[in-house]
């Protein structure tokens, strides 16, 4: 046991400098009701670094979705602020910083593979125009990394779920983003599927170095992929717990879904998700 | 050694093509000797020979009346089609006007277009013009129904995903919302295709000396039996051959499904 809580400073250090990505303070988020706002979340404080993958996990109508929401400048805060690289959501959307990918892939059903992948470069063209042009992998290398090279002109409904997850996770990459928002990408997937996406997707991240903040209901997933995990609590929506789990994951030996201090981390968050 | 796909799938392909041709010319042939056989005559219903001699003693009567009926049909499938899908877009962008004007088309769709005809001639005159109106009120609303249906077939995750990739509302139109509503507009076109003739036809039937509908209309009354038929085959093989060519455009513009 106590070997997997072994400290392990370079891996932690990564993250835990660097500029901030994303500060929310205070927090409150909803949805207009009659006469009044129905909170979905509230008071949330919550910080995340440059470079930092936070998985987020919680029962139903804990604000998840509305976390990631409101980085995207699809919602707007009710109260409180959400500051993205220390400006608002909005000015951060224009400039390109944020990718997003959502549950069912939102491929246009009408385009090919490569004209999807191409979607970002045809569309805002006015409102990123100032955008200073960050370097990253064109349409063709994309493809290349997500393993669909040969596959430029197929139509989506010729792929397989995970396919066309891939294909949407190559066309959020594609202006190259610094924060990438995943909102229960493989929730629809077979488990063997989800796990090889969920290996792809580290070594994306580790290749890209972006901030990724990906949503999902399993704690296998969250554990895995996550620097850390909030742990979000409902009714109203709120966070519970900010479990750093890095140490227990550089301390593993051999895999590391089964390594004991991995299980235990689960565990864990299991006995916090009851709570919720 | 099992060669699975020549013999079955050219019977198949024989099939297609010869199995309702067959069909087709056995009631042709019914149709030519069962009416003699029972004594009617032929200023009532003519045999399809008749009717076959007909056209070819008259081709440029034919013609000459296929024509006026063909223009109305097809300037009424590109004006009502037009219209329709310009206030189509006009509905999906103003709630306002859609709660102003649906109830008013959705009204005047009620009123039959052989109600409606007589008033457009009356207003309009017994030119070209009027069937032009009524053809193209026939392809109206199907159009508009449809199209205001298709481009509002945007899902919200669509919609979030123009928003984060900050698309204009320009680019949301022709990226999304246009290519998405295209498959409800072909549905509604396909429709439009053979009642525009219907159209036309109903609008010569109410005053028109020239034209399908017109010589319809005349060969009734002259007891020219036969070139009625000849009239009546030529209204359909018309509205066929505006639904094959919509039908072609269709499988080209939409390639996936």
């Amino acid at each position: 046991m106590t070997t997997g809580l072994q400290p392990s400073p370079e891996v932690v250090s990564t993250t835990d400098s660097g500029p901030l990505a994303i500060r929310a303070r205070a927090l409150d988020v909803g949805y207009p009701a009659k006469g009044s706002v129905n909170l979905v979340l509230t008071g949330l404080d919550l910080e995340v670094r440059e470079g930092e993958f936070l998985t987020i996990i919680g029962p139903s109508g804990c604000g998840k979705s509305t976390l990631l929401r409101v980085v995207a400048d699809l919602l707007s805060p009710a109260a409180g602020s959400l500051e993205v690289f220390g400006d608002t959501p909005a000015a951060a959307r224009r400039r390109r910083d944020i990718g997003f990918v959502f549950q069912d892939s939102t491929l246009l059903p009408w385009r090919t593979v490569m004209e999807n992948l191409r979607l970002p470069d045809e569309v805002g063209k006015k409102a990123r125009a100032g955008r200073s042009g960050a370097e990253g992998p064109d349409a063709a290398e994309l493809l290349r990394m997500i393993g669909l090279a040969g596959r430029e002109s197929a139509y989506p409904h010729q792929l397989s779920g995970g396919q066309r997850q891939r294909v949407a996770i190559a066309r959020a990459l594609l202006s190259r983003p610094r924060i990438l928002l995943m909102d229960e990408p493989f929730g629809a997937l077979d488990e063997i599927t989800r796990d090889r996406l969920n290996d792809e997707l580290l070594g994306l991240w580790q290749s890209m170095k972006m901030t990724i903040l990906f949503v999902t209901h399993s704690v296998m997933e969250a554990a895995y992929l996550g620097d850390r995990v909030a742990v979000l609590a409902s009714n109203p929506g709120r966070l519970r717990e900010l479990e750093d789990i890095r140490t227990v994951k550089a301390a593993a030996v051999g895999p590391i879904r089964e390594d004991p201090g991995f299980v235990q981390s689960m565990a864990h968050l299991r006995a916090v998700l009851r709570t919720c | 050694m099992l060669n699975s796909s020549s013999p079955g799938a050219e019977g198949s392909a024989l099939a297609r093509i010869a199995l309702p041709a067959f069909g087709a010319l056995s009631l042709l042939a019914i149709w030519q000797f069962l009416l003699p056989w029972l004594g009617v005559p032929k200023f009532i219903v003519p045999t399809p020979a008749q009717v076959a001699l007909r056209i070819a003693a008259d081709p440029y009567l034919l013609w000459q009346n296929l024509l006026p009926t063909l223009i109305e049909s097809v300037s009424g499938f590109f004006i009502g089609n037009l219209a329709a899908i310009l206030l189509a877009i006009a509905f999906v962008y103003s709630k306002t006007v859609e709660r102003a004007y649906f109830p008013v088309v959705l009204f005047l769709n009620t009123i039959p277009v052989l109600a409606i005809a007589p008033i457009i001639i009356l207003i309009f005159g017994i030119g070209i013009f009027p069937k032009i109106i009524i053809a193209s009120i026939i392809c109206f609303f199907p159009t508009l129904v449809n199209m205001t249906r298709g481009l509002d077939a945007v899902s919200a995750n669509e919609r979030e995903l123009m928003h984060v990739l900050s698309a204009s509302p320009l680019e949301i139109f022709w990226k999304l919302r246009a290519p998405r509503s295209l498959p409800f507009l072909f549905a509604s076109l396909r429709i439009s295709s053979t009642a525009c003739v219907v159209g036309a036809i109903v609008g010569e039937w109410i005053g028109a000396n020239k034209g399908l509908g017109a010589l319809i209309i005349q060969s009734t009354f002259n007891y020219r039996s036969d070139l009625l038929y000849a009239a009546i085959i030529l209204s359909s093989s018309l509205a066929v051959v505006i639904f094959i060519i919509v039908t072609t455009i269709e499988r080209r513009v939409i390639r996936y499904q």
